[in-house]
């Protein structure tokens, strides 16, 4: 070990050479987040401004800790939530929650237990922030751009959209970040996807240009990057939105996907409690402004899409890069880089045949809810096309808004009654059948069209089949009973 | 988290002649309820171990002694979950060796002592060739060099791969890269007094939110 702790100053100089060239917009946030330059003797030593925690990936890191004798080093920068095993079911009279089994109850009462022990703020099930920690992390204001925040699950991603640099990381990690506040961390490749175009088409969402956008790069084709999101349609997309987009960038194989803050960034974060008000955050923003990409900013890779270009699309095989637009058949062979025998099975699993029509499939459940679709604008695209309508008999529709607070005002606005009297059913926020791991589940052999974001084998339940699409077309799809595009009840 | 450290390792292989294999089916969502570490190894490719009704699977390629995993592009791609290596760590595996390894995988693998490899295209074709060939490999960490072995069909191949210095480093010594971290805290010090790092929960919390 001796040899790596020569951490001496010298590697705590940045690398000035960089100053020069024309830098992206993840060379600035690294460069502000490095605390030891990465050398040939190990990776960068970088800064997590802010670490979230949830019941799933956290109990392992604490007990670490606990068997190391180590403090948690910044509880004033950790923040904890429960989500993934929480029931959606509503409590009883007495305000007891209907856990699944003893072990989600076990989970999540250990995460408030360790955060107790530890002096971190926790937001459980008691508590009326509780919820999707991708969601409620920038509902609170807490998405601060040109941070680095880091939580224990893939999607963290998410919130790359307020330009932070927001990235998943594994139990070891999660010790490593309470312990430390750090990460050591090889600097990602830039990537970029730069979207074109001056409007969306009818019918197409985020969640379509996400799909589209998988489909372009293919399931590992952004592998250990990072992928910048920029082009002209970009101001053409809300915070929800471009968390939608960002969210789905680890479907490419990427860490994260990043937008630079601009104008609507901050008129979000304006309304937030988490940042500071007045001159304060003025100040913010004039520096938050700085962090774009430079003209001629070098990226090892561009893939550019014209929104104005797509369609409604859905996935079709158990990759979320297998996605074709609503009126295509399935194609008879797999895209590039996709493996011929992988994909066939990947049919066969979703009893699907290459050639034929994926719209009309008939369908038992549609979900609308996850970090991927269950914010506010989602549950209200979906609405919007229920409105005064009844779903399918044959279907079972879930609704979960990704968060408390979510749930809240789309009650307000008197949505909760527009799904209930369509048939569908108004849950509690958590991760629900998109991690299927809170007794929501998808049972064997039954196909689920659902907003959330991996469609891979067995994931909502042993033989259960997902189609994954945007709330616009599950709502569409729920009226029919078959995979529909939502153009067609517009 | 530590474990003991190795450099040289020898192990029948299970072949997985497939690319995009997801954390989802090394250990399904279901299981990740469990907190206790010893609950957890049932979880390993449970669904293609298992049928439904929880019967082994006649076409599972596992079979117990195995602890070489090779596999094809993007290995352990989706979730974070790095349950996902501790059952596979669990089952005995001390090596994967993959065409290429989702970037998360990859460090979950090496903070528990798993040697992520990648093979280079002739190696997987090789390896994937004959589904009847039973393969022996052995990894070298410090030369980065691994041996496949089989005889039936007579099948030899060197090859060398590459780790970053850092990572042959945590894997021979069984550490993960906490201890690094902990000697650098110190240094934040200079990093916090920069007013641009200033962002916490503070400012949520003192504007009269509850704690």
């Amino acid at each position: 070990m001796t040899q790596f702790l020569r951490v001496g100053s010298a590697l705590l100089k940045k690398d000035n050479s960089t100053l020069s060239r024309p830098r992206t917009l993840l060379d600035k946030i690294w460069e502000k987040a490095t605390v030891v330059s990465e050398c040939a003797d190990h990776p960068a030593v970088i800064f997590v401004d802010l670490h979230v925690l949830h019941e799933v990936t956290s109990s392992q890191a604490f007990a670490a800790l606990q068997k190391r004798g180590l403090p948690v080093l910044h509880p004033e920068r950790t923040l904890a939530l429960t989500d993934h095993a929480v029931p959606t079911a509503s409590p009883d009279s007495r305000g007891r929650w209907p856990f699944a089994s003893e072990q989600t109850r076990h989970a999540v009462e250990t995460l408030q237990r360790n955060s107790q022990a530890n002096g971190i703020k926790c937001f459980a099930l008691d508590d009326d922030r509780q919820g999707i920690v991708h969601a409620v992390v920038p509902e609170l204001g807490l998405t601060w751009p040109a941070t680095v925040i880091a939580c224990g699950d893939s999607h963290t991603s998410t919130q790359g959209a307020y330009g932070a640099l927001a990235f998943g990381i594994g139990s070891s990690e999660v010790a490593a970040v309470l312990a430390t506040q750090t990460l050591l961390m090889k600097k990602p490749r830039a990537l970029r996807v730069e979207l074109t175009g001056s409007h969306k088409p009818l019918g197409v969402t985020a969640k379509d240009i996400a799909l589209a956008v998988l489909a372009e790069i293919g399931v590992g084709g952004a592998q250990g990057g990072v992928i910048e999101f920029c082009g002209d349609a970009i101001p053409l997309l809300s915070m929800d939105e471009r968390m939608t987009l960002c969210n789905q960038s680890v479907e490419a194989g990427a860490r994260t996907g990043l937008i630079a803050p601009d104008a609507i960034t901050f008129a979000d974060l304006q309304q937030r409690t988490g940042v500071p008000v007045g001159t304060e955050f003025a100040e913010l923003c004039a520096q938050w402004s700085a962090f774009k990409s430079d003209e001629g900013a070098v990226y090892e890779r561009t893939w550019t899409i014209n929104i104005e270009k797509l369609s409604p699309r859905a996935t079709y095989g158990t990759l979320p890069a297998l996605s074709l637009a609503l009126d295509e058949n399935i194609p008879a062979h797999p895209p590039a880089g996709c493996d011929e025998q992988q994909w066939r099975a990947g049919l066969e699993y979703m009893a699907m045949e290459a050639g034929k029509p994926l719209r009309g499939t008939r369908v038992q459940h549609v979900f609308i809810g996850s970090c991927t679709n269950g914010r506010l604008s989602d549950l209200r695209l979906a609405a919007e096309l229920l409105r005064g309508k009844k779903i399918s008999p044959d279907v079972k529709m879930w609704v979960v808004p990704a968060s408390r607070s979510i749930k809240r005002a789309a009650e307000a606005e008197g949505l909760d009654q527009v799904f209930k009297s369509a048939g569908a059913l108004w849950r509690e926020s958590g991760c629900s059948l998109c991690v299927a791991m809170n007794g929501d589940f998808i049972p064997a052999g039954e196909l689920c069209v659902s907003t959330s974001n991996r469609n891979f084998a067995h994931r909502q339940g042993p033989l259960s089949r997902t189609i994954l699409v945007s709330p616009l077309t599950a709502a569409a799809t729920a009226l029919t009973g078959q995979l529909t595009d939502p153009r067609e009840v517009l | 988290m530590s474990q003991q450290g190795w450099t040289h390792w020898t192990g029948r292989a299970v072949v997985l002649a497939r690319d995009n294999i997801d954390t989802d089916q090394i250990y399904p969502g279901r299981f990740l309820a469990l907190t206790n570490r010893a609950d957890m190894a049932p979880a390993f490719f449970a669904d293609w171990r298992f049928d439904v009704d929880g019967r082994p699977r006649a076409d599972s390629p596992f079979r117990e002694g195995q602890s070489v995993l090779v596999a094809g592009e993007n290995f352990g791609c989706g979730s974070s979950r790095e349950h996902a290596v501790w059952v596979m760590q669990d089952f005995g595996i001390r090596a994967v060796l993959a065409r290429s390894f989702a970037p998360i995988f990859r460090q979950n693998a090496i903070a528990n002592g798993i040697a992520p490899v990648q093979i280079p295209a002739d190696v997987w074709q090789e390896l994937t060739q004959d589904p009847t060939a039973r393969f022996e490999i052995t990894v070298d960490l410090l030369a980065g060099q691994a041996l496949a072995f089989s005889t039936q069909p007579l099948v030899l191949k060197l090859f060398q791969f590459s780790l970053d210095p850092f990572d042959v480093h945590c894997l021979r010594n069984g550490v993960d890269p906490l201890g690094f971290l902990l000697s650098s805290v110190d240094l934040q010090k200079a990093f916090l007094q920069n007013k641009s790092n200033r962002h916490s929960l503070q400012v949520y919390f003192s504007k009269g939110e509850s704690t």
